[in-house]
């Protein structure tokens, strides 16, 4: 994957799934995203997310948009 | 299971696509570069014939100039030379030089574009601008390989008997224009096909 441009959007995934001890796998089978996918979306190499993964992901994790992510300011 | 089985087939079709242009390559490399050059230096036999287009119409015997299935004479003709020097060699050799270096150059871009294959990823810039590189290739195999062969003709019966009896002739070659018009158009969607890739790229 080429190197990303700051778009300052954060990710939180990894502590929403430490916080319901998920695990990636299991997340991404419920979603019914592959696991590269959600790794990529995992550790900020996404350039952009399908409302419909958005709301599969906080349909699994109990969670709204804003809990998943936040804009950086600077 | 069937994304591994359509991976090893992409792989196997790639890797034949690969074999074949690489040997189209050498087959065009040996007899559309190597030998005319060899002709042109000595250690084999040059080509010493050209078809030309003459004024005149060619003569066929009487006797299948009539009944129901004839034969008629056209305007084609050959100018032969007995023992050409080496700057008539070089004449003689240039438009299949030219033809030949286009075509081993279309090839080789082709067997890198083939190379994309094997990461399953074709839509990439550098392969629209190949595509580019190889339109205007075919259409300079149209336009300008039909006047190299028009230039070398007059040059090699210049000054000679043969020269009053053909006439300079330069005629673009439809075919490889057109040809040359649709890969354009083929790079044109790769570029297109690249943009949204890169669109989608990083997607989730």
């Amino acid at each position: 994957m080429p190197p990303e441009e700051d778009h300052r959007i954060e990710v939180h995934l990894d502590r929403l799934l430490a916080e319901r001890g998920m695990t990636l796998a299991e997340l991404a089978a419920r979603v019914g995203v592959t696991v590269v996918n959600l790794s990529v979306l995992k550790n900020d190499r996404a350039k952009a997310i399908r409302f419909s993964t958005l709301a599969a992901i906080c349909r699994e994790l109990g969670c709204q948009p804003g809990d998943l992510l936040s804009y950086r300011d600077s | 299971m069937w994304g591994r089985c359509r991976s090893l087939q992409v792989g196997r079709g790639g890797r034949l696509l690969e074999t074949v242009l690489g040997l189209a390559l050498a087959l065009a490399g040996l007899f559309g570069v190597l030998l005319p050059l060899l002709g042109v230096t000595g250690p084999f036999d040059s080509t010493r014939a050209r078809d030309v287009t003459i004024e005149a119409v060619t003569r066929v015997p009487a006797a299948v100039s009539s009944g129901p299935v004839t034969l008629h004479g056209t305007h084609r003709a050959e100018i032969a030379l007995a023992h050409p020097d080496v700057q008539q060699r070089i004449l003689l050799a240039l438009p299949d030089l030219f033809y030949g270096a286009l075509l081993v150059l279309v090839l080789v871009l082709l067997l890198r574009m083939a190379r994309t294959l094997r990461r399953d990823d074709v839509f990439v810039p550098e392969n629209a601008r190949r595509l580019q590189v190889i339109a205007a290739a075919i259409v300079a195999m149209g336009v300008l390989g039909p006047a190299v062969d028009a230039v070398t003709t007059h040059l090699l019966i210049s000054g000679t008997a043969v020269s009053p009896a053909v006439p300079f002739a330069y005629t673009v070659s439809s075919a490889p224009l057109l040809l040359g018009l649709l890969v354009a158009a083929l790079a044109e969607v790769f570029r297109q096909g690249t943009r949204l890739r890169e669109d989608t790229e990083g997607l989730v």
